[in-house]
């Protein structure tokens, strides 16, 4: 069966965690140093020398996991590790600077460290969340099948629509134009699923616009589906007194409305595909540049000794 | 506008052959419809797509007729100027403006590049996800971390690190930009005595890697006194200690100096241990229940000897001072007054004792401010406004000399009943050498008389203990008055921050007869025995005390009434250091040399000096400086 890296091996890295968090702060409750908790006392270097340890470790995980013939355990051990001692290292690094803080670099290593971790903890947010939401937008059926569906239903689209005359072939070309699967980093912070005002108001304005050809839009609109082409059409649909005609547009709506609705699936997938990625493009270069600065903070705090 | 339509035709196996045909008009029209100058055979294109037109100037511009417009160089727009190179999209076909040739303004080349429109949807998909290729300039993971990791590294360790190198530059950084220089590294904020010089870190931070030196400290603090004589003991914990081992810097607090019990008592928990001769007692831990008796400090006087010693204050029957000095506080402090010149006047502790400026000690007692006013020196019943100096023996005997040799000149003494020697002369005449050094004689007799009189019966016996058996050329000699400055010359208390406090709280004495109580905590020092708290303590007010001799003070039980231990919470936290000062060697200094002494201007009193058995070297009555 399987077995989460959050549960692997009964919990055994959450237990692990749990007790150096519980072994820290036991450790500063008891100490009393003279000048008060600071990064200089005995138990100041004790949890610094850990909490370095830890990030070199954690900072290990990510040459562990790109090692295919490593032996030195499985991938979703180190990954189980990586997060519960992760989540143990705010506490350990907290409590090593015993809560004092300042305008320097031992500070922007620690805060450096908060953002890896906060990143970090999106990250398993993600893990956790999306892989399901993936499967069922999907409904088991391959992205690759829905796009090449995507094109077949453009392809009849347009067949139906140069049969219909060139306004409404005109129409499906901008719609198919702007069929666009791109999408923005504030669309990814939104769930890329929120939809910007402006476009919506663009996008009235060009339905409402009597002005035929459709006003020419400065760009495409990443849109979902194509509301302007379905509203058309039904006006078109309005319009026929001809069955065979009326029959065309019918068959173009319903064409739309199925590649309106794979369009939404696909765009979903991109979304949380991107979501799954996005937290790492955060995690990893701050991690890199917790290294460094970790490293300025060990050095310069024994350089002006 | 001639123009160059070229169509590349791929025919089996990759080859590719072009179709040339010429167009000469004003406009080029694009589209599906055969009517169309050029025709594009896809359901993608509209039956009228596009038109090229001349913009003038050799430039030509391409315009979409159709809301879906058209992919100049893949950017969807409507209208585009063409220039060589570029590539215009139109439904699966692309046209690529090439460069003129032939006598053509514009030569196109036209291609059928897309023959299936799920495979552009896949394209459009993969660009989107991101598994494209990279768009533009945009960094990637290993970008960023580079960018930051680097980043930090210079500006931070890189930067201040090469600017040590000159002290100009690391002035300007220091000054302008402290982020970017080795202000950076600092871990917090200097305490106050240090912010002045605190902007050059290598002020203390003299080698890199190498902790703080106590030579960098001594640049300041040169003769910082060490703890104890150097010469008599030997502690090993404390040889050779660096002054940041217990002064931590860049806390950011306001104390430099440590706090903590374990400061004094890691040593002095076992003396025997730390250093075997030493006469001072265990401390086994805090202030609240651990800490011995208090022991006062004063000259006693057993098998006829002055000898300064430590009594602890719950001893039976604290010995007697010996103060050399008659002071009833008794009578002085009579709640109904005492008599002086003007009437009567109700005396209080204020009345004499003041605190000295600064207000931790109180300002010593002196004849002229305190007691003049009602004890006046005189000696000549009929001149009542004559008086003798105070405070020199052989000062008042030359001045009675003095003083009734002049009256014997003047012929005063009329009623002394002296012989009137001088009266026999007649007038005009000079007094004979005879007649003069019987005159002078008369004169020193009566000097001795009133000498006699201060001395043994008023003024002076009045207060002092006068050696009537003296050596000295006067015959009469004062003995030194000697009074403890502080009692408690090893601790340090400060009058002017228990100014809340009465004095009768912490003053008053232990009668001989008194017993210790043995239940310190409950101890009252005005006497009142609690008959719920156990033994009674006698202590009793000042007041009440007849004799100068009487030890005024109290001792731990009275303090522990307000002073507690770190973490009481109805007391002051109190630890060694809130009393007890660390630096207190008046001889050594902390690298171990003789500290330079302050000149020894006669000090206006003598007191009680700490017994020199007990480790320490005080100097005479004076207590302990505070670090």
């Amino acid at each position: 069966m399987h077995e989460s890296f959050l549960a692997y091996r009964k919990f055994l890295y959450l237990k692990l965690g749990v007790g150096l968090i519980v072994l820290s702060i036991g450790a500063y409750a008891l100490h009393e140093p003279p000048h008060g908790p600071n990064g200089g006392t005995w138990l100041g270097y004790t949890l610094g020398t850990i909490g370095a340890g830890l990030i070199l470790w954690l900072l290990f995980y990510g040459i562990r996991k790109r090692q295919y013939h490593s032996k030195l355990g499985q991938v979703s051990g180190w990954l189980s590790g990586h997060v519960y001692l992760g989540s143990a290292l705010l506490v350990v690094a907290t409590l090593h600077c015993g809560f004092k803080f300042g305008w320097n670099v031992h500070t922007l290593s620690y805060v450096l460290m908060i953002m890896v971790i906060v990143s970090g903890a999106y990250g398993i947010f993600t893990y956790v969340r999306y892989p399901t939401l993936l499967t069922d937008n999907k409904g088991g059926m391959a992205i690759d099948a829905m796009l090449s569906e995507i094109g077949d239903l453009d392809r009849q689209c347009l067949q139906i629509a140069a049969e219909m005359g060139d306004k409404a072939h005109q129409m499906i070309l901008r719609s198919i134009e702007r069929t666009s699967f791109g999408t923005t980093s504030w669309r990814d912070a939104l769930g890329g699923v929120s939809k910007g005002l402006e476009d919506l108001g663009r996008e009235i304005k060009s339905i409402a616009g009597d002005a035929e050809p459709p006003a020419p839009l400065p760009a495409a609109i990443p849109q979902i589906g194509g509301e302007a082409t379905v509203f058309f059409v039904a006006d078109q649909l309005a319009g026929f007194r001809d069955s065979a005609r009326a029959a065309l547009g019918h068959r173009l709506l319903d064409l739309i409305t199925s590649k309106k609705a794979l369009v939404i699936r696909v765009q979903r997938d991109i979304v949380y595909r991107k979501l799954l990625k996005s937290w790492l493009s955060l995690h990893l270069p701050l991690s890199i540049a917790l290294l460094a600065a970790l490293t300025v903070h060990v050095v310069t705090v024994f350089f002006y000794w | 506008m001639r123009c160059l339509l070229r169509a590349v035709v791929r025919r089996s196996r990759g080859v590719v052959s072009h179709q040339d045909r010429r167009f000469e008009g004003d406009h080029l029209t694009i589209g599906r419809s055969t009517d169309q100058d050029l025709y594009l055979p896809d359901l993608r294109v509209a039956l009228h797509h596009a038109t090229v037109v001349a913009a003038g100037a050799g430039r030509f511009v391409i315009q979409s007729a159709v809301p879906s417009g058209i992919r100049h160089n893949e950017e969807p727009v409507q209208s585009a100027f063409l220039a060589v190179g570029d590539q215009v999209g139109i439904g699966d076909h692309r046209i690529t403006v090439r460069p003129p040739e032939g006598g053509h303004d514009l030569v196109l080349e036209i291609a059928q590049v897309r023959a299936d429109p799920g495979q552009e949807v896949e394209k459009r998909v993969a660009s989107a996800s991101g598994s494209g290729p990279e768009k533009g300039l945009r960094l990637g993971v290993r970008g960023w971390s580079w960018i930051l990791s680097m980043t930090i590294l210079t500006l931070f360790f890189v930067v201040p690190l090469v600017a040590r190198q000159s002290g100009a530059m690391q002035g300007f950084l220091r000054g302008v930009v402290p982020g970017v220089s080795d202000h950076a590294w600092s871990t917090g904020g200097l305490t106050e005595g240090h912010r002045y010089f605190g902007d050059d870190c290598n002020k203390c931070h003299e080698r890199a890697f190498v902790s703080v030196r106590a030579r960098a400290c001594a640049e300041c603090h040169k003769d910082q006194p060490h703890h104890f004589d150097v010469e008599r003991f030997k502690v090993p914990a404390l040889a050779d200690k660096q002054c940041a081992a217990c002064h931590k810097e860049h806390g950011g607090a306001p104390a430099l100096t440590r706090q903590d019990e374990g400061l004094c008592l890691d040593c002095h928990r076992d003396m025997k241990e730390t250093a075997a001769d030493s006469k001072l007692l265990d401390i086994e831990g805090g202030f609240a229940e651990d800490h011995p008796e208090f022991r006062a400090t004063f000259v006693t006087h057993a098998d006829g000897k002055d000898r300064s010693e430590r009594i602890a204050m719950d001893e039976r029957g604290v010995p007697k001072e010996r103060s050399n000095l008659f002071f009833p506080h008794k009578s002085h402090l009579d709640k109904t007054g005492v008599q002086g010149p003007d009437g009567k006047v109700v005396l209080t502790c204020a009345s004499c004792h003041v605190p000295e400026p600064g207000g931790r000690l109180m300002a010593p007692i002196r004849f002229e401010q305190h007691c003049h006013r009602c004890h006046q020196l005189t000696f000549e019943i009929d001149d009542p406004k004559r008086e003798v100096p105070h405070g020199h023996v052989g000062r008042v005997l030359d001045g009675l000399e003095a003083y009734y040799g002049l009256r014997t000149l003047e012929r005063a003494d009329i009623d002394s009943g002296e012989p009137d020697v001088l009266s026999r002369r007649r007038p005009g005449r000079q007094a004979t050498p005879p007649e003069r050094s019987e005159g002078l004689e008369s004169a020193a007799r009566r000097a001795r008389q009133a000498g006699k009189g201060l001395f043994e019966y008023r003024a002076c016996a009045t207060c002092h203990q006068v050696d009537e058996k003296a050596q000295s050329v006067f015959g009469w000699d004062i003995v030194p008055v000697r009074i403890a400055r502080t009692w408690y010359p090893l601790a340090r208390f400060d009058h002017g921050r228990h100014a809340t406090v009465a004095c009768a709280d912490c003053h008053g004495f232990r009668p001989a007869d008194c017993a210790p109580s043995t239940s310190p905590p409950f101890t009252s020092n005005r006497g009142v025995a609690d008959p719920e708290k156990g033994a009674a303590d006698c202590i009793k007010s000042v007041a009440d005390s007849e004799t100068s001799e009487d030890v005024l003070i109290t001792g731990i039980a009275t303090c522990r009434e307000c002073h507690g231990d770190p973490g009481a919470k109805d007391r002051i936290q109190s630890t060694c250091i809130s009393c007890h000062g660390f630096h207190i060697s008046p001889r050594f200094a902390m690298d171990g040399r003789a500290r330079p002494q302050p000149g020894d201007l006669a000090p206006p009193r003598q007191a009680a000096a700490v017994p020199s058995a007990d480790l320490t070297d005080l100097p005479t009555g004076q207590a302990p400086t505070a670090q």
